[in-house]
């Protein structure tokens, strides 16, 4: 009695991966209709010093490059990221992260950002803009409060002069791809 | 007082007042009341937006301030935030399900300070509905507006009506006169396609007219000629004393004359003829003959004879009369060409009475028709019984065809006596001189001018030339890498030699040198080469590229032509003349090329070869090719088809332990200016054929 039935099971299970396996499980789901918008928006309309787009057939994991605001240290400075969504966008942040080293209050060590708006103050009407240009913002106003590289926030209130040859150092380090 | 004035305010404007005070009533009542509420309004708003639907995913309105905040689309199910913000009720829901606050203020927000706000969904379908009409196409508005039953008179309906068949009968006509056009357009090239095709036709009648008149006119000249012999041979029978003598002379002057009044179209000289009818006088036969010439007293005998030789050459010409008709047409075509761009020739012309395409397709009608199979005059077989590998890559006459040498995978070279071969019933034939050579051997060459040095290409590579009297290399060249395939004395510089290599390289060497004078580097292995007859400075080259280089060795950089046309390697490259060169290939053609205008001729069918060396030869009219079905073939050279073929026959006891059909014909070599040629297959047999009629 057992067998046969055992078996019947084994069948139903093997007919049903196929199916499984064929269909595109996500493929229009509300977090990638909004991220198509936000990468539509994004070439229509870019912000100045940013630029980003999804790697190559993965639109839940995107590139970006974030440039040195003119006038500042961090002038010249090419600095990659990588945004890595997930189906609760944009309900929930990305993860954003560094793939350039940075010398920064608020970056950690491997690339993780500290950023209000990327926690406990994230809002659903944030776009991949208005988060590259936030942090293109945290380059320069850094909240000394929040420290991510104890080493950096002490430069920057101590011996503002050595931070920014420091910064400079990790803009030069940026124009060579790792 | 101040919300039960404000809610007031609001019901006026709206067609549904009733739904929303008793939710307000019941929010005002309790909170979970409310809450409860919502998801009701929000079933009914999704059942009404379902037909916004295909107009919000293009996302056609570029206005920002109608896309919800968090899922940026037109806002669907417009709910309107207790701190005066406007969303998708799903999105909102969801942002509060997470957090309690407005995703735009981050003011304190729950699901119970949600309202729906009716008014900006119904102005939101009014854009979608007007985003509709703009890029709907007018026909479309129109039937919208046909269908919705918009106030039209029956004036105005009429009006619409007759423009609209109006339009149509204007666009009728229109494609009515375009139709028209085109099938103009067709019939004018017609018309003129077929009355170029009637002229050519009519030119070549002329043509056909012209030179039948030619060809009768000249065979009434020969007519009268045989009336003036025959009547002085009738008076000379007047004289008794000389009685005894005259039978003989009538018999020969009756033969002599008679086919040239049956057989116009294939005239040839009187020579040629009489020495036929010399040679078939030897054969008696009888054959029911129409005597049709009153006035010719000839041999019953003897005619029958005539008339099958004419009926086999009328066949003959049957058989091939389309390709003799091209040929035919071509020929006058040109000669017709040529006669106006030299009225010099215009005389010449005339003094023979033929024009000159005329007299060249005389000739190859000729020639074509004398021979029509191979017949075997002599054969060896298995000269080496004790090499199992018989294939003979080369055989090749010497300057005077009175030797013959053979060599191949044997690893020797042997040379035979011509004459011995064919003039004694030998079963074995000795070669009067037999070489051993280190490596097998691709081709060989004669030099053209010392009767007893003969060149050699063989799989290492090495060119050698070989001193046949003393049986001694003369020289070894090693300058080649990889197998050499051919090698070829300069006829008009008899101290000058080529070859071609797989290692893609053709070298140019001097008996009097040990190292290349010239090395011209090709970009694939080459399969032949030879020199132009007539001069020490052209050379062929025949490569796996599927061309044939043709070099000026004074300017070895590059070839002064590339003929291209085959589809494979070409194999083998022979000249027949100064300009015209012959190719092999193993796309199972040969093709005949003009080196002085730098244009393909002809192209040649009929013989199978894919892979193998299967031997070429040319003279002036013929040329003569192996195939893999174990036959030689010739052709003639203006046309396409075989004249002739032959097929080996395996039937030794030896042979049926291989494959019969693996055997294929390895090497080829005409006699100069002769029908006779050497042949050999990949068995080692050798036979001598000869083109019979």
């Amino acid at each position: 009695m057992d067998a046969p039935i055992h078996q019947f099971c084994c069948g139903f299970v093997r007919s049903v991966v196929p199916v499984v396996a064929d269909e595109h499980p996500g493929m229009s789901t509300p977090a990638r209709k909004r991220l198509m918008r936000d990468f539509k928006r994004l070439m229509q309309d870019p912000p100045a010093g940013i630029s980003g787009a999804p790697q190559d057939n993965n639109i839940m994991l995107w590139n970006a490059v974030i440039f040195g605001p003119d006038d500042t240290p961090w002038d010249g400075g090419t600095f990659k990221l990588t945004l890595q969504f997930n189906e609760e966008y944009p309900n929930k942040p990305p993860t954003v992260r560094f793939v350039s080293r940075m010398f920064h209050p608020n970056i950690y060590a491997d690339g993780s950002i500290c950023l209000d708006i990327l926690q406990n103050q994230w809002s659903p009407i944030y776009d991949v803009a208005a988060i590259l240009t936030s942090i293109q913002s945290l380059l320069c106003d850094p909240n000394p409060n929040s420290p991510a590289n104890s080493e950096a926030a002490r430069m920057f209130s101590e011996n503002k002069r050595e931070y920014n040859r420091k910064v400079r150092e990790v803009v030069e380090q940026s124009w060579t791809a790792d | 007082m101040g919300d039960s004035s404000v809610a007031g305010a609001l019901v006026p404007s709206v067609p549904k007042p009733e739904p929303a005070p008793s939710g307000d009533t019941s929010a005002a009542a309790a909170a979970t009341t409310a809450a409860l509420a919502m998801p009701e309004e929000a079933g009914m708003r999704a059942a009404s937006a379902s037909p916004q639907g295909p107009a919000e995913e293009g996302e056609g309105p570029a206005d920002r301030d109608l896309l919800c905040p968090i899922c940026m689309a037109v806002i669907k199910d417009a709910f309107l935030t207790a701190c005066g913000h406007s969303f998708c009720y799903m999105c909102i829901v969801t942002h509060l399900s997470n957090k309690s606050d407005c995703p735009c203020c981050g003011h304190y927000l729950t699901k119970a300070q949600l309202y729906p706000n009716f008014l900006l969904d119904k102005v939101l379908k009014k854009i979608s509905a007007q985003q509709i009409a703009k890029t709907a196409s007018p026909i479309d508005q129109f039937r919208c507006a046909l269908q919705q039953g918009n106030e039209m008179g029956v004036k105005e309906l009429d009006s619409l009506m007759t423009l609209i068949a109006e339009k149509k009968r204007q666009m009728e006509q229109q494609e009515s006169e375009t139709n028209m056009q085109i099938l103009l357009v067709f019939l004018h090239c017609l018309r003129k396609q077929k009355l170029e095709e009637l002229n050519e036709i009519q030119t070549d009648l002329q043509y056909i007219k012209e030179d039948i008149s030619s060809v009768e006119r000249h065979r009434a000249e020969l007519y009268r000629t045989k009336e003036r012999y025959s009547m002085k041979l009738r008076m000379l029978l007047d004289e008794p004393t000389a009685q005894k003598m005259w039978p003989s002379p009538i018999d020969k002057a009756s033969c002599r004359f008679l086919p040239n009044s049956r057989t116009p179209l294939s005239g040839s000289c009187p020579g040629t003829l009489q020495n036929k009818k010399l040679d078939l006088k030897a054969q008696v036969s009888h054959q029911g003959f129409q005597r049709r010439d009153a006035l010719t007293s000839s041999d019953p005998p003897n005619s029958p004879i005539q008339s099958g030789n004419v009926i086999a050459r009328k066949r003959r010409v049957q058989a091939q009369f389309n390709e003799l008709q091209e040929y035919y047409l071509q020929r006058r075509r040109t000669g017709a060409q040529a006669r106006r761009q030299e009225e010099r020739d215009i005389v010449a012309m005339n003094r023979e009475g033929y024009h000159a395409g005329l007299q060249d397709f005389q000739s190859v009608l000729t020639t074509f028709t004398r021979y029509s199979r191979l017949r075997v005059i002599a054969e060896l077989r298995h000269g080496d019984l004790f090499h199992s590998a018989n294939i003979v890559s080369s055989i090749e006459f010497d300057r005077d065809d009175e030797l013959f040498a053979t060599a191949g995978v044997s690893k020797r070279i042997k040379v035979f006596e011509f004459s011995t071969v064919v003039n004694e019933p030998s079963d074995v034939h000795c070669p009067v001189v037999e070489m051993a050579t280190r490596s097998k051997l691709s081709c060989l060459s004669w030099n053209k001018y010392s009767k007893n040095i003969i060149a050699s290409s063989d799989y290492e590579g090495i060119v050698t030339v070989w001193d046949v009297q003393t049986r001694q290399s003369v020289m070894e060249y090693e300058e080649h890498e990889k197998r050499a395939w051919s090698v070829d004395f300069s006829r008009t510089d008899s101290s000058m030699l080529v070859s071609g290599s797989d290692d893609c390289k053709v070298k140019v060497w001097c008996t009097n040198q040990e190292a290349s004078v010239i090395n011209i580097d090709m970009k694939a292995n080459i399969c032949s080469v030879k020199y132009n007859p007539g001069s020490s400075f052209y050379v062929a080259v025949g490569s796996a590229d599927h061309h044939i280089h043709y070099f000026d060795l004074r300017n070895p950089s590059s070839p002064v032509h590339i003929f291209g046309g085959h589809k494979k390697a070409v194999s083998y490259v022979k000249f027949l003349s100064n300009n015209e060169l012959a190719s092999a290939s193993t796309d199972s053609t040969l093709r005949l090329w003009d080196v002085k205008d730098n244009c393909p001729v002809r192209t040649f069918r009929g013989h199978k070869n894919e892979k193998n060396f299967v031997g070429l030869s040319v003279n002036n009219e013929y040329i003569a090719c192996g195939s893999e079905t174990n036959e030689v073939f010739v052709y003639h050279k203006a046309i396409s088809k075989p004249a002739a073929s032959h097929r080996f026959v395996s039937s030794d006891l030896d042979d049926a332990d291989d494959d019969p059909g693996s055997y294929f014909i390895s090497a080829v070599c005409w006699k100069s200016d002769s029908p006779t040629m050497l042949t050999a297959n990949s068995q080692g047999t050798i036979k001598v054929l000869v083109l019979a009629p």
